[in-house]
């Protein structure tokens, strides 16, 4: 097997605390990001999901070279970034770029739409004149967007349009990656189906992969064939995004897919008492949960004794990914197989998790 | 640019110190043309300190010379002192700042503990010190003037820069391979260059002044050159004499600065351009005038099926609601919401779905009487708990918005005032809407807080906003909308901001107080997973208007406008994978777009040539109302792609859907 594309390997990412009391002594800092591993293979698009705080935008970060890891390796093709230097070397931007969730603010209010994706194309092509504006405009049918918007400002464009700027600009370079930190999730709904699909046929185009950032399982279901989750600065859980989606494995993945509402308001009421069993703390009350035990303990309603105790480690499960749960060691000993095999925490209910999950009403 | 060039033109104030600057420029360059005298030369030695006369305009100083001549080239030395100072300023200020600013680190600490060193000795003594070291004269004063305003520069560069570094744009630049030195000119500087042309035209007006200050003490302009500080300074020798020579250069000298500081006062206004607008506005709903309310419009259709009068039940019912914005360029306010009637009975959840731009934010806040500042909202009806709000008093109308309404809106920690305990700001509403007892109110909170599920309510009162995670503050929000025991909740997207596992927790809250209170709930929000959640009963809105209105099964399982069975389709839901996502090609129209025929018809894939011959109304029926010139005709699928067209369609004809 040749190595991935990008290969993130027990990174951790730390902020520097405020100063304390004495000027030159600091308070401890933030970990955004502990020990964190994935893999993004060429071509290929892998979704992190998330909540706020997760720690997903940090390792998208880290992988842009805008924050510095504190420990951990990020390669690109076999290359660990920490031995490039300081200076992020002008072909690494060109072989990975990024779009941002924010159409307003990711885009220099300042500048022309012209000059916001002919830079790129200044930079990494050497092009000027005519030459780098037919580019220019050849970007812009790209993503769908009339060659006449060469000469307006961002402000003149609606959210899905400046997000089609931001994904020209990045395209500009031909990388071979890009970070889409929740691409979509400032668009309207209209908009943003035209915006994941276009990211799609581009992809089919130009063979880039995906690191796709998002807080949404149901986009990531959509568009990707892998998936990780993270939940407090640690990935919990990797898999086939069909068997997380599906028969996932750990507790917080489990409470995730039972917290997207659906549409279908019959399909809601199953998933909406799938998600009360789920939920076994309010979220948000309690110490932040990274001592020494499971970060999700407060929340989970399976939570055993070692689980404040113990930090789980990494279990392979049967479809092929990993979890960070002490279920699958200790107590029930699930040992990689899906959660809903133990049955559901309250007991009552015979629903499995399966069905609760993915009724829909298929002939 | 031109938009902030237009607003400046707008302001007459500062275009005044604008034209008056100009003219002092313009004496300035001209001066040996314009002066009737040289400026040095006596005309007649013994004609000194002379009162005004034919020859000498405004009268002679202590040596005979002409003071309109010297007071015209004092505006000569003025400006080329301002243009020194500031030009030293911004050359050592502009490019340190954005250094340390963009760098930070150790440089940015030595740097700034120097800017604060100089910053704290008064400008005029520092430069009296350059001045020691480098002798007197013009220029050497205004270098040195120049190197104190630069701490200045320096320190407003620094954290424009600071600011400006966060700033989403500039990773982007720095992801498209921009070096360094392209970002800090390229793409920072353009964006802080507002904040420092307004701090350069301030600067102007104070290195005027300090050049004035140095001449009249001696160190500055020489005696042989007229600035307006040295011939205060030769005024002072005959004021036992007389005071005039004083006044023609202190009126030049006080205009002069009151120019410059009026005129940077308008720029910046003109940049600051969220200045105005976005305000709520406090403006009760007016009465719609008959002949632009819809029903009058559409030809007399009722605009709801009649209803008991009286009906019990019935805690908000709005007719005709239409709110309309000035728009830049039209003589016509633009309406946004346009004839929207809404009814939602006692215990009822009734969500108002659309795609931002439909109208839905404004539809809620118009029903408070809190529309944004230029608009106006008018209706035929609105009336709350049985009370018609139309036409009704400020004072009553915040009566009933205080008691009968609360309000939840999608950022609770903007909505919260983050330096009160949340105890209090909930005791507040309570006392000032009830008048209750401070003891009463407490026991209240405390009550209301444990109703919402805040663990811990006692020990929580004293705690403020920014010390509650999201999800917490929401419901920190919720107790105090409910805190008056309203009958009417109007939740504007509640949970948007929220994470998806606090979302389905928020909205239970939401759900049983509701139900346990006999709310009746008006649910503001662009998700159909949180609509199919909560509501009971369903309105879609597109461009400003209700497209489709019914029972959430009814809307959802079986829609009947083109737009809501876009909608559902283009969700992505969790779901395996199958094939491209649905899409509505196109963008909504903006306000002033919007056709006169069906505004949905040009991103319809159903649009025939009826759609598009004339306005299309909302028809009512038993099931609901639909705004489609093709409903009944049209078969379409809705959240279970399973249910067969053939089914639905039987299912829509015998259901009585006509």
């Amino acid at each position: 097997m040749t190595a991935p594309l990008l290969d993130v390997e027990h990174l951790t990412v730390r902020f520097p605390g405020g100063r304390g009391r004495l000027p030159w002594r600091r308070q401890p800092g933030v970990a955004a990001v502990q020990d964190a591993s994935l893999t993004v293979g060429a071509g290929e698009t892998v979704g992190l999901v998330g909540e706020s705080g997760s720690g997903k935008t940090t390792l998208g970060r880290a992988v842009l070279r805008f924050v510095q890891p504190s420990s951990g390796t990020i390669r690109l093709d076999g290359v660990d970034l920490a031995g490039i230097g300081r200076q992020t070397p002008v072909t690494y931007r060109k072989d990975v770029q990024m779009v941002f969730q924010d159409p307003v603010g990711s885009l220099n209010p300042a500048m022309l739409v012209g000059a916001i994706v002919g830079e790129p194309v200044r930079i990494h092509d050497g092009l000027t004149g005519p030459a780098r504006s037919a580019r220019v405009a050849e970007l812009l049918d790209q993503v769908g967007l009339p060659a006449h918007h060469i000469g307006r400002f961002p402000y003149e464009l609606s959210g899905g349009q400046r997000q089609r700027v931001a994904i020209a600009r990045a395209l500009a370079t031909r990388p071979r990656l890009i970070v889409l930190d929740e691409p979509v999730s400032a668009l309207d709904v209209s908009t943003q189906s035209q915006v994941i699909n276009l990211l799609e046929q581009i992809q089919g185009d130009t063979g880039a992969a995906y690191l796709l950032i998002a807080h949404d399982l149901a986009v990531v279901r959509h568009s990707c064939r892998r998936v990780v989750v993270m939940y407090r600065s640690r990935v919990v859980e990797t898999g086939p995004v069909e068997a997380i989606c599906e028969r996932p494995a750990h507790p917080y993945t489990a409470l995730l897919l039972a917290s997207i509402p659906d549409p279908d308001p019959d399909v809601q009421r199953v998933r909406r008492a799938r998600r009360r069993e789920l939920a076994g703390g309010v979220a948000g009350v309690g110490g932040p949960g990274v001592g020494s035990g499971c970060a999700f303990a407060d929340r989970c309603p399976y939570v055993l004794d070692v689980c404040r105790r113990e930090r789980p480690a990494d279990t392979a499960t049967l479809a092929g990914g990993t979890v960070a749960c002490h279920l699958h060691t200790s107590g029930p000993r699930l040992a990689g197989r899906p959660l809903a095999e133990f049955g559901n925490p309250a007991g009552a209910h015979t629903d499995s998790l399966t069905t609760a999950l993915t009724t829909t009403r298929r002939p | 640019m031109s938009r902030v060039l237009s607003r400046l033109r707008a302001n007459k104030v500062a275009m005044g110190a604008g034209a008056y600057l100009i003219t002092v420029v313009f004496i300035g360059v001209f001066a040996p043309l314009l002066a009737p005298h040289d400026e040095q030369l006596a005309a007649r030695f013994q004609d000194i300190l002379l009162p005004p006369s034919g020859e000498y305009l405004l009268g002679t100083d202590h040596v005979g010379r002409d003071l309109l001549s010297r007071v015209l080239f004092g505006a000569r030395y003025a400006l080329v002192a301002g243009v020194e100072a500031v030009a030293v300023a911004l050359a050592i200020g502009v490019p340190l700042g954005m250094y340390i600013g963009y760098h930070r680190g150790w440089v940015d600490r030595v740097v700034m503990r120097l800017v604060e060193t100089l910053a704290s000795v008064p400008a005029i003594v520092m430069a009296m010190a350059i001045i020691a070291a480098l002798g007197p004269g013009l220029t050497t004063a205004m270098l040195a003037i120049g190197l104190v305003f630069s701490m200045m520069v320096t320190r407003l560069t620094r954290a424009e820069v600071l600011a400006a570094r966060e700033e989403l744009y500039v990773d982007g630049a720095l992801a498209a391979g921009a070096a360094e030195r392209r970002v800090l000119w390229r793409h920072i500087l353009p964006n802080v260059a507002p904040s420092l042309i307004v701090q350069a035209t301030l600067l102007f007006a104070q290195a005027v002044l300090a050049e004035a200050a140095l001449s009249f003490l001696g160190i500055g302009a020489a005696s042989d050159q007229a600035s307006w500080g040295r011939m205060l300074r030769d005024a002072q020798l005959g004021i036992d004499r007389t005071i005039w020579p004083a006044i023609p250069p202190g009126v030049a000298l006080f205009l002069t600065v009151v120019a410059f500081n009026v005129f940077g006062d308008g720029i910046r206004d003109a940049f600051a351009r969220e200045a105005r607008g976005g305000r709520l506005g406090v403006g009760a709903v007016r009465p719609a005038v008959p002949a632009t309310s819809l029903a009058a419009t559409l030809g007399g259709v009722p605009a709801a099926p009649p209803r008991a009068e009286g009906e019990p039940r019935e805690v908000l019912a709005v007719r005709g609601l239409s709110v309309a914005f000035p728009v830049p360029g039209r003589s016509e306010p633009v309406r946004v919401v346009d004839g929207v009637d809404l009814d939602i009975a006692r215990g009822e959840v009734v969500a108002l779905v659309g795609e931002s731009g439909s109208g839905k934010s404004l539809t809620a806040l118009s029903v408070l009487g809190l529309v944004p500042d230029p608009g106006a909202a008018t209706a035929a009806s609105i009336r709350i708990a049985g009370r018609e709000l139309i036409g009704l008093a400020f004072d009553d109308l915040r009566r009933v918005r205080g008691t009968e309404v609360g309000v939840v809106f999608q950022e609770p920690q903007a909505a919260l005032d983050p330096t009160v305990p949340v105890g209090r700001q909930v005791a507040e509403a309570l006392r000032v809407h009830l008048g209750v007892s401070r003891q009463a109110a407490r026991e209240r909170v405390i009550e209301l807080f444990a109703d919402v599920g805040i663990p811990h309510p006692i020990a929580r009162l004293g705690a403020y906003p920014h010390q509650f995670s999201g999800g917490m503050a929401q419901r920190v929000m919720l107790a105090l909308a409910l805190a008056c025991d309203p009958q009417l909740l109007i939740a504007d997207e509640p949970t948007t901001a929220l994470d998806v596992t606090v979302q389905g927790q928020v909205l239970d809250v939401i759900r049983e107080l509701g139900a346990r209170r006999d709310l009746a709930v008006l649910l503001i929000t662009h998700d159909l997973g949180v609509v199919a959640d909560m509501a009971d009963r369903v309105a879609v809105m597109y461009a400003g208007q209700v497209v489709e209105s019914g029972t959430l099964d009814e809307v959802f399982a079986r829609p009947r406008h083109p737009y809501t069975e876009g909608l559902i389709a283009a969700i992505p839901r969790n779901q395996a994978r199958s094939g491209e996502l649905a899409t509505i090609p196109g963008v909504v129209p903006a306000p002033w777009d919007r056709p006169a025929h069906c505004h949905f018809a040009d991103r319809c894939a159903y649009a025939e040539a009826a759609c598009t011959s004339g306005p299309v109304e909302l028809r009512h029926d038993r099931a609901g109302a639909v705004r489609c010139v093709r409903a009944g005709g049209l078969q379409l699928v809705g959240v279970r792609p399973s249910v067969r067209p053939a089914e639905r369609g039987a299912v829509a004809v015998g259901g009585g859907r006509r």
